[in-house]
């Protein structure tokens, strides 16, 4: 029996997007943005899962839709082997106690007019964990505790407090309900690289004593090498290589991924830096290219990439790659 | 408890030394003031005519007497009695008419807000179709058709004016739910309803503070012109915009007649605006510019 | 070539709040010499925004440069007028920021903003001016620049917007680009592109550059030498690999190792204790004290900790030297 905690199955996120000018909706040209587009992932419990990707790739947008933030367009969403795709309002609120967001910006995440304590106690006084005035208070000062926080900042303001702090304080929220799921998205994005270390820090110590799984959202290789088990890296909407961590990144089969890695300047200055320089920018995700949709910027196309798309593949134990050149065909088949 | 009395703290010494603040609110607290305590500090009846006193000028004028500090109307009316007396009037409608303008208003720019689309589509619709009309001309419609007394009055300013609520607040509305913390809200499973109230709501109050004392301003201007065409309270009780109408056929040989009501509306209005201005500046701006550093 | 470009000497710059003065820059000295590519690296709040807008004299409202010269060839912009700043401005020494979609005029098509600059400084005509124009464009690996040098800058993607940016900041062949996290904003293979093009320009046409950034690694593989500033003052200054094999001053280190780095696991995440806060009303003393993990004990009374030549051309600012 598998353990995945979650898995996705062809899931799709798609937006209609306006084009020109729309002054009664009228005579505007409607594309289609396929932010998340077929997508087959899974999570296993206990594990954190790494999703990277470049800005429009959908990694945000894949996880929002994951935990139902957004509402899929097709494709399905299974959470301890229960489809939830389809779950009504009230089977959701249960749901939501298992599975949790925090969000980038430490400043747009926490409502300035509430003190910490308001915030905090709000999820556990929603779903009725707690019954009294003092039993609140307790359970706050102890989450409070757990994210490296005082009792002494229940009753201070957001603005009080600094961004990596109040990333702390966003983890005390989503760890209330007590889940066992936790989106993690690009959680440490907008903080000092010195804040960056404490902040992951505390999220291992967590996921480990109160056995979470992690999505962790990031642009970030370098984060998401310290804090995965195993990544997927995304590209306009669908993932083109998901491995254990450590196989990724000693050895990455798929040319974006290789020229991700490549392309980021090491902080040493005896190890030389020759980027794998792509040629021209990232396509709109509202207009992807045909067949492969990495083939007008890959460094290893060759000529079936412009005719064929290709789906995940599992090549070995657990790596999984969309690329023809581990299909079998390689540049000298025709 | 650090966190919280220090918050007030700075708060308080923040609106103290406002300029604007400080100069808007004395102009309210006057208002105030003198709408509650004008029967038992006017010195005449408003209404009482004396037909021997009639057009008598200021007390520090020739003819003036110290029984009328302000002099006489007309009709031998105590100008400053009315002038307190119409004070009442222009609380009357300042007060009644901004509260339930913003008691349409809000609610429908909160839902315009939150929930976009379609019902957003609809209500915006709909207020720009209430605007079209030229809002002057809208009251004294509203007038002909409901007909005088200070509650229609009310009523005419409430109708015209609660579509600048709903605009303004819809905006910042649509910043505010465009934030993270709206989302976690929603992660939470908090219903929509708990959200509007508990999470947007009380980030649009600064803004609100300030659209009210603006509205206040304006329902005051409404009124006197209502008045001065004759289309509000009846002749029975006193009101600046009255008393600016009668006061204008005297203008060259009882000028106070119509300059000291014209006066209180100036000095109001400018008061409110001010406070306004002064409450925008100490509210929200200033936070942010530490937080940058 | 003894006498650097730009020389900027225990430059000051204060903010008076109703909270206290805000030393943003206390005592900053540092020297870009012609042709040469410097760092200046820290963390969010270190100041090191401020010294590029002082040069310039550019300083956001509420703040003032309290004292200090900065020399460029010799003068002094300090106490230059506001005419001759700003001449200075844009043809002698340019600014490229980070965000390119509020640097560029999003009401102004990009032709228009590139001839504007190149009409003012150098005074071709509109004819000229937009041939040149387009073959830099070109040069800056723009496709198709007659097409796209018609677009609105919000036509444009992130990494070609600052491609125009770029274009611009060259375009009067400056002595001097301050680059503020020009790279921020952008994906990393897009900044890999932007990188090698600014290097590649920056040998071509002989520019000093001044690279602020908090990216360690950027730094790294980009700069001739780099300075490390730390809550409004430079903690150390060397030569890029010197300092990465022999980081010296404890918040150096201290960010050296909280570094993730992808091409290696690390076994445990070092982080800095506490936060860095704003320098509002500090001691004078050493501002890393409250977080340094070798401190001294000297360090809690000394007022004034002046810079030590650790080794040549490597230059530390801490006690333990």
């Amino acid at each position: 029996m598998n353990n995945y905690l979650v898995k996705t199955s062809n899931l799709k996120k798609y937006y209609s997007e306006e084009g020109g000018i729309s002054f009664f909706s009228l005579g505007s040209r409607k594309s289609l943005v396929r932010a998340v587009d077929n997508i087959n992932l899974f999570v296993h419990r206990n594990e954190v899962l790494g999703l990277v990707g470049e800005s429009g790739c959908g990694k945000s947008t894949l996880g929002k839709t994951i935990i139902r933030l957004e509402e899929p367009t097709s494709g399905k969403i299974f959470f301890e082997d229960q489809d939830i795709t389809n779950l009504s309002q009230e089977g959701l609120k249960s749901l939501r106690k298992k599975m949790q967001i925090i969000f980038q910006d430490p400043y747009s995440s926490l409502n300035p007019r509430k003190t910490v304590f308001e915030t905090i106690s709000q999820p556990l006084k929603v779903h009725g964990m707690v019954f009294n005035k003092s039993e609140t208070s307790d359970r706050v000062a102890d989450l409070l505790q757990k994210v490296g926080l005082e009792k002494s900042h229940m009753e201070r303001y957001p603005h009080q407090f600094s961004g990596g702090q109040r990333q702390r304080i966003c983890i005390a929220r989503a760890i209330a309900l007590d889940p066992i799921f936790l989106v993690a998205d690009e959680v440490v994005s907008a903080l000092d690289v010195s804040i960056q270390a404490q902040i992951l820090n505390l999220l291992v110590i967590l996921k480990n004593d109160l056995n979470l799984s992690i999505l962790f959202i990031s642009h970030d290789l370098s984060v998401v090498r310290q804090i995965s088990d195993r990544v997927a890296v995304m590209y306009l909407g669908k993932i083109m290589e998901m491995a254990p961590s450590e196989n990724l990144f000693s050895s990455p089969l798929h040319p974006y991924t290789q020229a991700l890695m490549s392309a980021i300047p090491v902080p040493d200055a005896e190890i030389g830096w020759h980027p794998i320089i792509l040629q021209g920018e990232t396509p709109s995700p509202s207009q992807r290219p045909k067949g492969c949709f990495f083939h007008p910027r890959c460094h290893k196309v060759f000529d079936i990439c412009d005719k064929e798309d290709i789906s995940l593949n599992e090549i070995s134990q657990g790596h999984f790659v969309a690329c023809h050149l581990y299909n079998g065909r390689s540049p000298l088949q025709k | 408890m650090a966190g919280r009395k220090k918050e007030r703290f700075v708060q308080i010494k923040r609106f103290l030394t406002n300029g604007k603040v400080l100069f808007g609110s004395i102009v309210l607290l006057l208002l105030v003031f003198t709408s509650i305590t004008a029967p038992f500090i006017a010195p005449h009846d408003p209404n009482e005519q004396d037909i021997t006193a009639t057009k008598r000028p200021p007390f520090w004028m020739g003819g003036g007497d110290s029984n009328h500090i302000l002099g006489t109307d007309s009709l031998g009316r105590d100008v400053f009695s009315r002038l307190l007396y119409g004070s009442r009037v222009a609380m009357f409608v300042a007060v009644v008419g901004t509260f339930f303008a913003g008691l349409i208003g809000v609610p429908l720019a909160l839902l315009a807000g939150f929930y976009r689309g379609a019902v957003d589509n609809l209500i915006s619709r709909f207020v720009d179709i209430w605007i079209s009309f030229p809002p002057i001309l809208l009251s004294i419609v509203l007038m002909a058709v409901l007909g005088t007394g200070l509650t229609k009055v009310a009523l005419a300013i409430i109708l015209v004016d609660w579509t600048r609520f709903c605009r303004v607040i819809r905006g910042e509305v649509f910043n505010i739910t465009e934030k993270d913390f709206i989302l976690a809200a929603k992660a939470i499973a908090l219903s929509n309803l708990r959200i509007i109230v508990k999470e947007v709501f009380p980030n649009i109050v600064p803004l609100l503070i300030v659209l009210v004392t603006l509205e206040m301003g304006i329902a005051i201007i409404v009124e006197a012109i209502l008045s001065f065409v004759g289309l509000s309270v009846e002749a029975s009780i006193p009101a600046w915009g009255q008393m600016i109408a009668l006061g204008r056929l005297y203008i060259h040989q009882a000028w106070w007649i119509m300059v000291f009501p014209m006066m209180c509306i100036i000095i109001s209005v400018f008061g409110l605006n001010l406070l306004g201005d002064g409450l925008r500046e100490v509210l929200d701006p200033r936070l942010k510019v530490i937080e940058m550093k | 070539m003894n006498d650097p470009l730009l020389s900027i000497k225990n430059l000051k710059v204060f903010f008076h709040l109703d909270i206290g003065i805000l030393k943003a820059v206390n005592g900053v000295s540092l020297d870009v010499q012609k042709g040469q590519i410097v760092g200046l690296v820290g963390e969010s709040g270190g100041g090191k925004s401020m010294i590029g807008l002082s040069i310039l004299r550019l300083v956001p409202e509420g703040g003032k440069i309290a004292s200090g010269k900065i020399l460029f060839e010799g003068k002094n912009l300090l106490n230059l007028s506001e005419d001759e700043i700003r001449i200075i401005r844009g043809s002698y020494i340019s600014m490229i920021l980070q965000d390119p979609l509020t640097s560029l005029n999003p009401a102004f098509r990009i032709r228009s903003q590139i001839i504007d600059v190149l009409r003012l400084h150098k005074g071709y005509d509109k004819k000229e001016s937009e041939l040149i124009a387009i073959e830099m464009l070109h040069n800056v690996g723009i496709p198709d620049p007659e097409k796209n040098i018609r677009k609105f800058p919000h036509q444009l993607s992130g990494g070609m917007r600052q491609r125009v940016v770029i274009v611009i900041a060259f375009s009067c062949n400056p002595k001097l680009i301050i680059a503020d996290e020009p790279t921020t904003a952008l994906d990393v293979t897009i900044q890999a592109q932007i990188l090698r093009l600014l290097k590649n320009l920056s040998i071509e046409y002989q520019t000093s550059v001044l690279f602020i950034t908090h990216d360690l690694g950027v730094v790294a593989n980009l700069c001739d030498r780099v300075a490390v500033i730390y809550a409004g003052e430079i903690v150390e200054i060397a030569q890029t690999r010197e300092l990465f094999m022999n980081p010296r001053h404890p918040y150096t280190k201290a960010l050296f190792q909280s570094i993730p780095r992808h091409d290696m696991k690390q076994e445990q995440f070092y982080s800095i204790e506490g936060i860095t806060g704003t320098p509002i009303d500090w001691p004078e003393r050493c501002k890393f004290y409250p977080r340094c993990s070798e401190k001294l004990e000297t360090c809690k009374h000394t007022n004034f900790v002046d810079f030590v030549t650790y080794s040549p051309d490597h230059l530390v600012r801490c006690l333990k030297y």
